[in-house]
């Protein structure tokens, strides 16, 4: 029974966090930046839901399109104002200008929202589906059902769509791109847009579940890092691999060889994949990323 | 072209400036940070009557990751300031002094608290200090002390660890880490039905909860109770369920959790969510903060807290009075209720007066050999300090959260209620 | 690139004036423990460590145009190296130095061999992640007192740290002009511009890039040992903090990438620039801090040794230049 409450454990934590991969997937598949402000727009986006819950009473789930209109706005804004003059630069420059950011931001929160510690409390917290012994919370549940229609519909829009396959184009042929008359900065701000609003999405739904503060981003970026090179960069399917595959790690991790040393396996397997198969257990779908010669 | 990328730039920079100010005149602050003002009580005695000013030096976290914790510190400090100049002053022999704390904010990082702690004594001259929050600030600060020379009081650092190294100028107001949750296991102790006979720990991966933790592992082994599991989980931790559903496995009597605010929250939330029901939970930071209940609504209901300080204990000095007085004061001052985070920074300062008052002198040797030999009641507890610095004397207490109120629930002494127990399970709640 | 290529003519006129002022600098801050207070030994110790770990990334990043971005994980090593040696093993300073330099050099060649086939953002993250492993390890193994941290023994005086880290910033730079000058230098130029063709040239690409990993994680190992002593305690977050990484990248920015004395030129006017801020906007200078780093990357991403190469034609116009040049 313990073990299949820690599956479940593992789908619920690597459901979420497959979501909060895949914005930062995206961008540095299209456009090969990493963006290490990625985190940061999590953490807007859970204050996104936490000020419409305390302030209105909006449920979090409700605040979900709020928060990615938001993070939208904000990530086209940053991408033609600032990141679309760094596109091209040594993969430096990315680096660097995106961690401005993040400082930024990260500082701006603070300034606005103080350090103090806040949580969604809403009336069904803590309370879940129960099955014998094993338990389901609904928020994790709930998380994890629309994280994977988020998924789901970012793969539709992509795959599916006019627009969508124009910014896989941007990806994979620049030049021919701009030949049939694709405008690469406009598909640039609507990627790094859909990127931010994705993270703010992730950000509502662990509104639900975690503790929100300014300084809560950074390691979501990490660990959208780490599944980005585990299932693969810059697909829709790598994104959720590598986040199901980070949640057994963790969870598993904790199981066989105590709590301590999850992050140490983690990050062991992301070195050891970089090495072995830098294109990531999945390969790419839409990514030019993987040949790129960067370089400072 | 080139203008408009100008105005591009500038524009962004416009935009974020105005979303700021936008989200700042139309959202709230939370009712927990409150503003200083200024003293309410009348001044017994008018400032042109002082005859200097000392000038007391102190590094805090007032941004980054410990800002909460910081902006507690230095209420409790400034408190304490604004007290003694509107009561009098700090009497030396017999000359009344004005004092002033000039404090620095070190961005919670602690090597920008050794920096600033230098810069306070080499460059602002300041002969007294007071402790930055944390342990591992205080950590570098007390190098700082010792080499300079200067006494530094501290009422935010408890790891022993902070106090093994053989230091002469830094001293500690606050029970030692060990102690922080050992009133939870004397009050499991007292239960006896059903009692309870296992004990699980988790704490956080750094020097102070690991110290609380072993202390608390210590305690329960020596008075007959099986620790089942003792883990230490990483810094960010987001997720606990595995390691909850391996505990539940285990079935502990009790569950205690020594870490960070965060931590005690997310522990809680993950028990509630996978249906680990314990008789005790107790924790050592955390429940003593209202942002506790905050978080956690009715799920905070039961849980214990070792604190270092409650206002329901049964302390007084002449300075403030009791502990209910000090905490009515702050509260009328600074518009919320002081916790033990407050109370211990305001100790400190209190500390350092009752030292040099007693000294009736400013000379650094003479406060700091006052100090080390200073044994007083303060609205805090006795202030005592052992050969290393560090106030073993002092009892530590256990509050519960009972029906959404805080309530001080252990020692008997200063207990306002009995202590619920056995923690129902959650299906009955 | 920045070019090498100053007119000659302006070489003779410049240069002695140069190397006199650089000599007075050095004079002047080998005097400042003597004449300064202990606020600017501090201060000035923290960026001779800086310095020190921007010239040991400007080797890896500079020079040879790999990102590394977990070189904080060989400070961290170092410090680490140290900590174990002196307070469980009871080793004297020196011999544990010795370790702390080494054993991060070792490390990064053996683990550069086969993360340095990486390259652009892969190779990025792999030493991230290498980083991060090296902090986990860390913060679970007893014998380096897992997160607790360790204490050294209280060392001499601050300006014995002093002394130790400006000399380690003269050795840093040393290094680095000898680098140059080596054939080494001229390899990892030549993998910088083009990898491939240095190799079809004959050049040793592997091995080259492995020695400039391990010579700047043996310079990041080194300053890690020495704060290891000068602060009498380490912890994990202390000295594995990832924000290390990127300040030291700014820094070489700033003074200019693949030049000698650009770090160390970088750590200096960084540090001024986040003093001042701090100084400033007591509350808000980290967003300031924020902005700048965006600004710097944006506006003069070839730092001031670019600045000085164009400052015949220095006017608003290559600002703007710098700011389009990546434009899509």
């Amino acid at each position: 029974m313990t073990t299949v409450q820690q599956i479940i454990n593992a789908l619920l934590l690597g459901g979420l966090l497959a979501l909060v991969a895949l914005g930062f997937s995206l961008v540095w598949g299209i456009m090969n930046v990493i963006n290490l402000a990625h985190g940061t727009f999590i953490m807007l986006g859970a204050y996104t839901a936490y000020w419409m819950f305390s302030l209105w009473g909006v449920d979090p789930f409700l605040s979900i399109p709020v928060a990615m209109l938001l993070l939208f706005v904000l990530g086209a804004i940053l991408q033609v104002s600032v990141i679309n003059f760094i596109v091209r630069a040594p993969v430096l420059a990315t680096l660097l200008v995106t961690f401005g950011l993040e400082i930024l931001i990260t500082n701006i929160a603070l300034k606005l929202w103080t350090a103090d510690v806040r949580s969604v409390q809403t009336h069904y917290a803590g309370r879940g589906i129960a099955l014998g012994s094993l338990s389901i919370p609904y928020n994790k549940l709930g998380a994890l059902v629309l994280a994977l229609i988020i998924t789901a519909l970012l793969w539709l829009f992509l795959e599916r769509t006019k627009l969508g396959r124009a910014i896989r184009a941007t990806a994979y042929d620049q030049v021919g791109a701009r030949a049939v008359g694709i405008n690469i900065g406009r598909m640039y701000a609507l990627t790094f847009g859909i990127g931010a609003a994705l993270a703010g999405a992730a950000g509502a739904l662990i509104s639900t579940t975690s503790a929100i503060t300014p300084m809560m981003g950074s390691s979501y970026t990490i660990r959208a890092f780490a599944i980005c090179v585990l299932g693969g960069l810059g697909s829709v399917t790598g994104a959720l691999v590598g986040g199901l595959l980070f949640g057994f790690i963790e969870v598993f991790g904790v199981v066989w060889i105590g709590p301590g040393y999850s992050d140490a396996i983690v990050f062991l397997v992301l070195v050891l994949v970089l090495i072995m198969r830098p294109q990531g257990i999945l390969g790419r779908a839409f990514s030019a990323g993987v040949q790129e010669a960067g370089g400072a | 072209m080139k203008r408009l990328n100008w105005m591009i730039v500038i524009g962004m920079i416009a935009v974020m400036v105005a979303l700021a100010a936008a989200c700042k005149s139309s959202k709230p602050q939370p009712a927990s940070t409150g503003t200083a003002a200024p003293a309410t009580s009348a001044a017994t005695s008018p400032a042109a009557s002082f005859a200097g000013t000392v000038t007391i030096g102190a590094s805090i976290g007032l941004t980054g990751s410990l800002a909460k914790e910081g902006k507690l510190t230095l209420d409790g400090y400034k408190f304490w300031e604004q007290w003694v100049n509107s009561h009098g002053g700090l009497k030396v022999g017999d000359k009344r002094y004005k004092v002033d704390i000039k404090y620095y904010d070190d961005q919670s990082d602690a090597n920008q608290s050794a920096r600033l702690m230098e810069k306070l004594i080499t460059q602002d001259n300041v002969k007294l200090l007071l402790g930055p929050y944390g342990t591992p600030a205080t950590l570098q600060d007390a190098v700082i002390a010792e080499r300079y020379k200067i006494p530094m009081v501290e009422g935010n650092g408890a790891a022993e660890a902070i106090f093994n190294k053989g230091y002469k100028y830094t001293f500690g107001v606050l029970s030692p880490a060990k102690k922080y949750l050992q009133g939870v296991l004397e009050i499991a102790q007292t239960e006896k039905s059903p009692a309870a006979k296992t004990v699980a720990i988790i704490s956080d991966n750094d020097a102070f909860s690991i110290e609380v933790a072993d202390g608390a592992k210590a305690f329960a082994e020596a008075n007959g109770l099986q620790v089942v599991s003792y883990e230490k989980i990483p810094q960010n931790t987001t997720d606990v369920s595995a390691l909850i559903t391996q505990l539940k496995g285990k079935n502990p009597d009790i569950l205690l959790g020594s870490g960070h605010f965060n931590t005690s929250v997310l522990l809680m939330k993950t028990v509630k969510d996978l249906n680990l029901n314990a008789k005790i939970y107790g924790f050592s930071v955390g429940p003593s903060i209202p942002d506790f209940q905050k978080s956690l609504g009715s799920a905070a209901d039961d849980v214990f807290g070792g604190t270092q300080w409650t206002a329901d204990l049964k302390f007084q000095d002449s300075l403030f009075g009791t502990a209910k007085q000090y905490a009515a004061e702050f509260q009328k001052a600074f518009g919320y209720e002081p916790d033990y985070h407050v109370a211990e920074s305001t100790a400190a300062c209190e500390a350092l007066q009752l030292a040099i008052e007693k000294a009736g002198s400013l000379d650094t040797t003479k406060i700091r050999d006052t100090l080390a030999g200073l044994d007083a009641m303060t609205f805090y507890g006795q202030i005592k300090f052992d050969s290393r610095g560090l106030n073993i004397y002092k009892p530590m207490a256990v509050e519960q959260w009972q029906k959404g109120e805080k309530v001080t629930v252990w020692p008997e002494s200063a207990a306002t209620t009995k202590a619920v127990y056995p923690t129902p399970p959650w299906s009955q709640r | 690139m920045t070019a090498l290529a100053v007119p000659a003519a302006v070489r003779r006129l410049v240069m002695p004036a140069w190397y006199g002022a650089l000599v007075l600098a050095c004079v002047y801050l080998a005097l400042i423990p003597t004449i300064g207070t202990g606020y600017w030994v501090r201060t000035l110790t923290f960026i001779f460590m800086f310095a020190v770990l921007a010239a040991g990334w400007n080797l890896i990043g500079g020079f040879a145009g790999y990102a590394a971005f977990g070189q904080v994980g060989w400070f961290g090593m170092g410090a680490y190296s140290v900590a174990v040696a002196m307070s469980k093993w009871h080793w004297p300073f020196y011999p544990a130095l010795a370790l702390g330099t080494a054993l991060p050099a070792a490390a990064a060649l053996a683990v550069g061999l086969p993360v340095l086939r990486l390259r652009g953002h892969y190779f990025a993250i792999a030493t991230l992640g290498i980083a991060i492993t090296l902090r986990e390890l860390v913060n679970n193994f007893d014998l380096t007192g897992a997160g607790s941290g360790l204490s050294t023994p209280l060392g001499p005086s601050f300006s014995y740290y002093y002394y130790l880290m400006f000399g380690a910033m003269l050795l840093a730079v040393a290094v680095t002009w000898m680098l140059r000058r080596s054939r080494l230098g001229y390899a990892l130029l030549a993998i910088r511009e083009n990898e491939s063709a240095a190799a079809t040239l004959g050049v040793n690409t592997t091995l080259a890039k492995a020695a400039a990993f391990a010579i700047s994680a043996a310079l990041a190992g080194l300053v890690g040992a020495i704060y290891a002593y000068w602060t009498a305690f380490i912890d994990p977050s202390t000295v594995f903090d990832l924000t290390f990484n990127v300040r030291m990248i700014v820094m070489v920015i700033l003074g200019g990438t693949g030049t000698i004395l650009g770090p160390v030129i970088g750590a200096f006017l960084l540090e001024g620039i986040s003093q001042t801020l701090w100084s400033s906007f007591p509350a808000e200078h980290l967003i300031f801090f924020g902005i700048a780093v965006v600004l710097i990357v944006l506006f003069v991403p070839a730092g001031l040794s670019g600045l000085l190469l164009e400052l015949r034609t220095l006017s608003p116009r290559l600002f703007v230049r710098n700011l389009l040049r990546y434009r899509v």
